[in-house]
């Protein structure tokens, strides 16, 4: 049968959030659906990686804020939590932490009612704390398994250089020193202290929203956030064999712009040419041609400071320099040969796609509008960004793969 | 509620539209009745490779992916023990080239050497990242042979090993597409922003030419009832022990299976669950365990796993596990654990059917299952459960000589 015609994607229809502006910059986000029975709730805190002064202080203060207060002991906490049958996931981020909370929004009142108290008198129990110490360094053994986590965890160390908080390599020490006082300390000291973004998304309640409105605007906010960290990269090649590992973990990476210049969009349009689709040249060339892994990914991520394209995949051990090899030889054709119109039409068509996605309800875009106020990024971003794609042909994708990736010297790491 | 239509065509293929003009995107979910379990015990992992199979190209349209990504769709596939699963989400102007391309690979494959050598290649490296490459990636590798002995639930979608996969032939690739990529074996669900209309007119235009095939008969081995206790342990190099323990269950349409699902939320999901607050608070045995479901659809496995604190023994911390659970036959639950785990379900119920996909693979499901209505009747199914129905669970299922008990020791 004939193909059928394919149609550039509609326009980008976004929902504008209400955001109630409060005291210190702080900002309640709304976004509604009255069709759900349903809440995603983020409470997100203006601190994040760069800001802590030792690995896992924030993910593990956030981990165990719940697991206690002054009037309710650990049981009673997870007792509570289990009956309202929500999901709560903390979140540890470069420049923000929090968690994010999915209930059902009959018991969204009764979860505020806890989660007030906790932001009050968090306790940080110091025999929940010893059991969480213990799950985490297990993991973190476990972990230490993996080719793929430690070849991440090189990769940081070498690029971002072992005294950077994005760089700094976790030891034993670290999880003795997750103490109670040390968590306290650092809960009533730093953490809620901060500045403070409320994302809502679903069908709250209207006197849900003025509580949390109102405790907001009661907090007292006077954390002073230092500037963010410069890199101090550690070498360029990091190469560890595992005797007995069956594959081996690459991963790659250059430092790019980040999300607020004026290059981004064609930036990360040209790494997605590159790796970051199931059609992209590296997917073609190192799975579908030549079969030597099962998946291999490029990406552009961003913080507000700066931009990493990443590149990575876990091949048989006895393919990898070839593959190590056949990821240079594509970039070496991305800065030297014009990508073709076709291929121009299918990444712009494929990401547009991609953002239509991530748009699709108000819990999805929710995750956008978190990431437009994470970056700085200005009003009608993702707008832009969906219509700028429309404006990027070949002579731009080759100008941009000439400036930003001929003749860098790639951070590599080998592991396994 | 989830509101929809569905419709056979004459071929076979069964359809279901759940439209929704909320959204500019659209799901098309094909599911087919073919997973591990409808595999030669000499061929395993079969399933599995065919799915990587199926965007090898056909006839007439060598390149699958290239049309999904230039219609801005993003896609994928699964395979499970029952099912194999391909989906495409795109943005709905682009619908019917989805179409297109589903009944394009429904109709027939090129099955090209190469990328039958390919795809064997991919498969083996996904073989060694996912299991054989990972700690404790071989666990189930070696509890199913252990807890069945007849059906062929007894390997992992991956196979049994690699070189079943290895030792593929073109030709057993071709008889097994013949055998179980029929419309009449397979379910079609469209979700999202559509029209209904002319949805069922474009499903009619291209998958209605499809000849009708005879899907190949199933015949699985029933799985004799088990008697005696199973027990394996290995050791490895791993940086901490765990142990696993399976029990044989109902399938999941099986009248008690809600009452066994909430039976392993009581006993394992969440900080409040009893394994948790008695083995990992009170006593303390394990850093943390766990217990649920496998969700198969014929009687499959409950599993309860934990990992072990350091300087306890695989038998201590076994017997802690033992006397909880004949604490719980006696003692059963009460209204309100049962109510909380209640909860728990209802909030993820409802959360699965926030985005297209997750609706459409579901009604997929429960379709193959006999109807897709029965989505909709699980939260009544779940309501229903009693304290006295997950007691009589705990009871029927959580036996000595219905275990398979896996000490996976660290070196």
């Amino acid at each position: 049968m004939q193909a059928p015609k394919i149609t550039d994607a509609s326009e980008l229809k976004l929902a504008t959030p209400e955001i109630h502006h409060l005291k210190s910059g702080q900002r309640l986000w709304v976004l509604r659906d009255p069709g759900l029975p349903l809440v995603k709730a983020q409470f997100l805190f203006h601190h994040g990686l760069v800001d802590q002064y030792m690995p896992m202080l924030n993910s593990s203060t956030w981990s165990n804020a719940f697991a206690g207060t002054k009037r309710h002991s650990t049981e009673d906490m997870a007792l509570k939590l289990d009956t309202m049958g929500l999901m709560m996931e903390e979140e540890s981020e470069v420049e923000s932490s929090g968690f994010t909370v999915n209930i059902h929004n009959d018991f969204f009142g009764e979860f505020l009612d806890l989660c007030f108290e906790v932001f009050d008198s968090a306790n940080f129990p110091e025999s929940e704390l010893q059991r969480y110490r213990e799950r985490r360094r297990q993991s973190f053994l476990i972990n230490s398994q993996k080719a793929s986590i430690v070849a991440s965890r090189s990769f940081s160390k070498a690029f971002y250089g072992g005294q950077h908080p994005l760089g700094i390599q976790v030891t034993p020490e670290h999880f003795d020193m997750l103490n109670q006082d040390r968590l306290k300390k650092h809960w009533e000291e730093e953490l809620t202290r901060a500045p403070l973004d409320v994302l809502v998304s679903g069908n709250p309640k209207e006197e849900d929203l003025d509580r949390i409105s109102t405790w907001m605007e009661g907090r007292q906010v006077d954390f002073q956030r230092k500037p963010f960290p410069e890199r101090n990269p550690e070498g360029s090649e990091i190469t560890q064999d595992w005797e007995k590992a069956m594959q081996s973990a690459l991963k790659i990476g250059l430092e790019m712009p980040g999300a607020n210049h004026p290059d981004y969009v064609g930036l990360k349009f040209t790494v997605q040419v590159l790796g970051g689709y199931f059609g992209s040249r590296l997917m073609k060339e190192l799975r579908e041609e030549k079969g030597y892994t099962y998946g291999v990914h490029a990406g552009l991520v961003s913080n507000s400071k700066l931009g990493v394209m990443t590149i990575r995949t876990e091949v048989g051990k006895e393919f990898r320099e070839e593959s190590l090899g056949i990821i240079e030889k594509e970039i070496e054709n991305l800065v030297a040969h014009p990508p073709l119109e076709d291929e121009i039409l299918k990444v712009r068509r494929y990401m547009q796609g991609q953002i239509l996605e991530a748009a699709d309800g108000v819990m999805s875009q929710q995750e956008l509008w978190k990431s437009a106020w994470q970056l700085g990024l200005p009003e009608g971003h993702f707008e832009n960004f969906y219509s700028k794609l429309n404006s990027l042909d070949t002579h731009q994708v080759l100008a941009l793969a000439n400036k930003y990736l001929k003749g860098r010297d790639l951070t590599k790491i080998i592991i396994g | 509620m989830i509101e929809f239509e569905q419709f056979t065509l004459d071929n076979g293929l069964r359809v279901i539209l759940c439209p929704d003009q909320a959204t500019q995107m659209v799901t098309v979910n094909l599911m087919y009745d073919v997973g591990a379990r409808d595999e030669s015990p000499e061929r395993t992992g079969f399933a599995h490779l065919f799915e990587h199979l199926m965007f090898g190209g056909t006839p007439g349209i060598p390149d699958y992916d290239n049309y999904v990504e230039k219609a801005g769709g993003q896609n994928n596939a699964f395979t499970s023990n029952d099912l194999t699963n391909y989906y495409i989400s795109l943005p709905s102007a682009n619908l019917e080239t989805a179409l297109w391309l589903e009944a394009d690979r429904m109709a027939g494959l090129a099955f090209t050497e190469k990328s039958l050598d390919v795809q064997r290649k991919v498969v083996v490296e996904e073989f060694k990242q996912r299991y054989l490459n990972q700690p404790y990636g071989d666990v189930y590798l070696l509890m199913r042979p252990l807890a069945f002995k007849k059906h062929p639930y007894q390997w992992p979608t991956i196979g049994k090993n690699i070189q079943h996969v290895e030792e593929a032939s073109m030709q057993e690739v071709k008889d097994f597409f013949y055998a179980h990529y029929a419309p009449a074996n397979a379910v079609l669900c469209l979700s999202g922003g559509f029209n209904s209309e002319s949805a069922k007119a474009l499903v009619e235009h291209y998958f209605g030419p499809i000849p009708p095939r005879d899907p190949k008969p199933r015949f699985l081995p029933e799985e004799p009832k088990q008697d005696s206790q199973r027990r394996m342990r290995v050791e490895r190099d791993v940086p901490v022990s765990v142990l696993y323990m399976a029990f044989h269950m109902g399938g999941r349409l099986d009248p008690d299976y809600p009452a066994t699902d909430l039976l392993s939320d009581v006993l394992g999901n969440g900080e409040s669950s009893r394994l948790h607050k008695d083995l990992v608070q009170e006593k303390p045995l394990f850093s943390s365990i766990s217990a649920y479901v496998g969700g198969d659809r014929d009687p499959g496995l409950f599993y309860i796993a934990g990992k072990l604190n350091d300087g306890v023994d695989f038998e201590t911390a076994e017997a802690g596990i033992w006397e909880l659970i004949s604490n719980l036959q006696t003692q059963g639950v009460s209204e309100d654990e049962l109510k909380k785990v209640k909860n728990k379900y209802l909030t993820n119920f409802l959360f699965s059917q926030v985005k297209g996909l997750s609706k459409a693979i579901n009604l997929c499901y429960y379709s193959l299952l006999g109807d897709p209505n029965l989505l909709n009747e699980t939260q009544v199914w779940y309501e229903r459960v009693s304290p006295q129905d997950v007691q009589n669970m705990a009871a029927e299922i959580l036996r000595a000589e219905n275990v398979s008990v896996l000490e996976y020791a660290k070196k």
